[in-house]
């Protein structure tokens, strides 16, 4: 069933959360590029020597599996930086996702499910 | 409109996540000046193409940031047609007469930060322009309402400053003039 014609308030709301919808994907392709997983730290004991060794490892989940990968020293203060914009990403990702959800409730009144697909 | 509620006490809620912020291209060198993505990007935003527009959008949580250029082709380009500005590092959208809102800017801050604003006459006289371009009737409807709530704000002197420093064709002053009849704003107030 066709709704009735909005206003240029809801208008400018339904513009927002096209926009907002816009921006959303383009954060979530953008995550993408970024490491996943913690950074943490391993022990690795050398029963030969009798040495500890501690490496940075990033632990992710893929295929149901814990993975815990090895850094080198000379990468960890440049992934150590990436994780810390990937949260900030995510941090990003939850308020358009909020901010869609509330404008989507507003906009059910008067606009097509189809448009807020 | 935001700052005008501040600074005014313009009575406006509505507010979208949309930051514009409009440079002013200085032709120099091939360096960049200043590498404004990695200055935003160290201040927490987040960088990410609109394929759908080729524009360099900012993102930081509720707001999105993009910059505007003026457009010297007096509107004539399309809207697709990004402009790159290397000395920033970033790329902006050309918009008609966005002259003037450089041109006529005002200082608000605090003791930390500082941003410039147009000032409310050439942002209300830049609305009362770009509203009869408008290719969408909800878009004209919220500029001239925009302008309506400023004009209670309007020093007549300023206004004229703004006004007399436009070149401004036949064409335009008739949209001008369609645009405050819809306000009734006295169109003489303008000097134009």
């Amino acid at each position: 069933m066709k709704k009735v014609k909005s206003n240029w308030i809801e208008e400018m709301l339904f513009d927002e959360y096209r926009q907002s919808k816009d921006v959303l994907a383009s954060l979530e392709k953008k995550i993408e590029e970024y490491p996943k997983g913690k950074l943490g730290f391993r022990k690795k004991i050398n029963k030969k020597y009798g040495r500890v060794y501690e490496y940075p490892c990033l632990s992710y989940s893929e295929n149901s599996k814990v993975v815990n990968q090895h850094i080198p020293w000379s990468k960890f203060s440049e992934i150590k930086e990436r994780i810390r914009l990937r949260d900030e990403i995510i941090n990003q990702i939850a308020s358009y996702r909020e901010r869609i959800q509330y404008l989507a409730k507003i906009l059910k009144k008067s606009r097509n499910k189809e448009d807020l697909s | 409109m935001f700052c005008y509620g501040v600074t005014l006490g313009v009575k406006w809620q509505l507010h979208t996540g949309d930051i514009d912020l409009a440079v002013q291209v200085i032709p120099s060198g091939k360096k960049p000046r200043i590498d404004l993505e990695k200055v935003l990007q160290e201040a927490g935003a987040t960088s990410f193409f609109s394929s759908s527009d080729g524009l360099i959008r900012f993102s930081i949580p509720d707001y999105r940031i993009e910059f505007i250029v003026h457009d010297y082709k007096g509107g004539r380009k399309r809207e697709s047609e990004i402009v790159t500005i290397s000395d920033l590092n970033i790329n902006a959208q050309p918009l008609p007469f966005i002259q003037m809102l450089l041109d006529f800017s005002e200082r608000i801050g605090t003791d930390d930060f500082y941003v410039r604003i147009p000032i409310p006459e050439a942002f209300f006289f830049h609305k009362l322009i770009i509203a009869q371009r408008r290719r969408r009737e909800e878009k004209q409807t919220k500029d001239l309402n925009q302008c309506r709530a400023l004009s209670k704000f309007i020093e007549d002197e300023k206004l004229l400053l703004v006004t007399k420093a436009q070149k401004i064709g036949k064409e335009t002053k008739r949209k001008i003039q369609s645009s405050c009849e819809i306000i009734t704003f006295p169109y003489e107030r303008l000097g134009i």
